[in-house]
């Protein structure tokens, strides 16, 4: 028993420690003067902040960091609030109130959540093109809306949800939309955390539908910026700043999973039908 | 008056859900099968071409590595994800000295993007002076070329890929674990059996529903693999790592024959489809 505990202990270090690797590298050396990379080891032997000046003072060909990273917090911070705004009436409509069409409806929606992303980028980038939207912030945020994950994780709380509380709220004489905004919403709570930190993940994090509907460097967002600035012929000569540039723009994602870990973890799990 | 409000409110609760799903998801599905009909340009539709561009892309050779360059991808991908995810759930399923670092370790990876992920391991695969040549001449071995090496390349990127997607993997089996109850392991323990029986006659077993949809998902993942390969090979050393995805990218926004990209878009998906159906067929049987 003891000995099992042991090397059990042993095996998640080695496996941790190489989770870890590929961050640790990268962060090391983001603080290295650019000749260290030649240099090889480890470890960087000296240390500089000047790869994290360089990323947030310069452009390279129209591309600046700062902006990228003004970008990606202009379409969480709407994608996030649109799709709250959008996602708890209608789960909520969907999992507790009677319309015509509901059910169909809602097949429909499970149905496209099992489509894979890459069967209407090209639909999209015409349907965008023909709307004037290429190259813009909204162009980049509208189809990311009707997301259904957010969706589906509300209708499945509300759904939970016993009858009698609602018959007593309707006995005090509450109308539905009170029922809704006062008693359930506020219940809610858990599974509305849960869906604004996957949004925001995803939205932060979202490549293919970016890299294709802005091409200029105004309108790209960060996980773009990153790929368009590695895509550099020159960048072994500029490896650091470019490492510096991933992790600052990795930070607030890091600092969300600081704080709001297990809404992750419970983000993650109903998104395979378990639980 | 009460009563019309309250027939009203679903309508306007679910309304612009419905209205932007439309729109934005159902809409842009239907019309990426209808512009595989079209040889479609970047100005819009040039004419109706039936199921030629299905016809011509099955005569294309390139067509056919990329399917066959997938293929190997979740043939590598697929069976790694699935051992090492079981593995590190096995071991983080119960309390250990150190847990919350371990599971940070592995749930980590969640957080960051694929751009980010593959400079990380551009880095560690730098020839000369990356972490990797640096731990192989340590050992006194030569280094490695793996991203400009056919096979080798597409190696590197489903280690990536394993990298990004583990944590995701291991959350979902760590909740089936839990669902498991002790007292299976308790009573195994009396009868005086060892570990490794308790994870082949019990957790094996028992979480098979649970490693049937992570074996779903990576195929899913593997045949949807882009980021990596933009980023890391652009498809190269000799189109060694030129997924169907990234045929997809090259032809819709290198040469601007949307009709012919939306065409590989539904292949795809057909492919994906046809691919969770037989799982879900022939394993639900003995699950």
């Amino acid at each position: 028993m003891r000995r099992t505990q042991i090397i059990r202990w042993i095996v998640l270090v080695v496996l941790a420690l190489l989770w870890f690797t590929p961050l640790a590298s990268l962060v090391l050396y983001s603080f290295a003067p650019p000749a260290e990379v030649l240099k090889g080891g480890f470890v960087p032997t000296q240390w500089t902040l000047q790869n994290y000046w360089t990323v947030l003072t310069d452009t390279t060909r129209g591309v600046s960091v700062p902006q990228g990273i003004i970008n990606s917090t202009i379409i969480m911070v709407l994608q996030v609030a649109g799709i709250l705004l959008l996602d708890i009436p209608a789960a909520y409509a969907f999992a507790r109130m009677r319309f015509f069409g509901r059910d169909v409806v809602f097949i429909l929606i499970l149905a496209t959540m099992m489509m894979p992303g890459v069967l209407d980028v090209i639909s999209l980038y015409d349907l965008m093109a023909n709307l004037g939207l290429i190259n813009t912030l909204t162009g980049v945020i509208l189809p990311g809306l009707p997301r259904v994950i957010g969706v589906f994780i509300l209708r499945q709380f509300f759904l939970e949800i016993p009858q009698e509380m609602e018959e007593a709220a309707r006995m005090d004489g509450a109308t539905d939309f009170q029922i809704f905004t006062r008693i359930m919403v506020p219940l809610a709570w858990p599974s509305i955390m849960t869906v604004a930190v996957i949004t925001a993940l995803y939205s932060w994090n979202n490549f293919l539908w970016p890299l294709i509907v802005t091409n200029t460097p105004e309108a790209m967002p960060v996980p773009v910026v990153i790929a368009y600035l590695s895509a550099d012929t020159t960048a072994v000569l500029n490896y650091t700043v470019i490492l510096a540039a991933a992790f600052v723009t990795s930070l607030p994602m890091i600092l969300l999973f600081m704080l709001g870990q297990r809404w992750i973890v419970s983000g993650m799990r109903p998104t395979s039908g378990i639980k | 008056m009460a009563r019309q409000r309250a027939k009203l409110l679903p309508y306007l609760m679910a309304g612009p859900y419905i209205i932007l799903f439309a729109v934005f998801a159902a809409y842009p599905v239907g019309r990426a099968i209808y512009m595989s009909l079209f040889d479609w340009g970047i100005f819009g539709p040039n004419a109706f071409v039936g199921l030629s561009n299905y016809l011509s892309l099955f005569e294309d050779a390139r067509f056919w590595s990329s399917v066959g360059v997938t293929s190997a991808f979740a043939v590598m991908y697929v069976p790694m994800i699935m051992v090492v995810s079981l593995l590190i759930a096995v071991l983080l399923h119960r309390k250990l000295p150190g847990i919350t670092l371990f599971r940070t370790a592995f749930f980590i990876p969640i957080v960051i993007n694929v751009a980010v992920a593959a400079i990380a391991f551009n880095w560690l695969l730098e020839p000369d002076v990356g972490l990797v040549d640096q731990v192989l001449n340590a050992v006194g071995l030569p280094g490695q070329t793996m991203l400009s090496q056919p096979g080798w390349a597409l190696f590197a990127i489903a280690i990536v890929a394993l990298w990004t997607q583990t944590g995701f993997m291991v959350i979902i089996l760590l909740a089936g674990l839990e669902n498991i109850p002790d007292d299976l392991y308790e009573a195994a323990r009396l009868d005086g059996t060892r570990p490794i029986h308790d994870l082949v006659y019990i957790t094996i077993p028992l979480l098979r529903p649970i490693l049937l949809i992570v074996m779903v998902l990576s195929i899913i993942h593997a045949f949807q693999i882009f980021g990596e390969v933009f980023i890391m090979t652009q498809g190269g050393p000799y189109g060694s790592t030129t997924v169907m995805t990234m045929l997809l990218y090259e032809e819709g926004f290198e040469r601007f024959a949307l009709g012919r990209a939306a065409s590989i878009g539904v292949v795809i998906t057909i492919i994906i489809a046809s691919l969770s159906f037989l799982q879900f067929r022939f394993f639900r049987r003995q699950v």
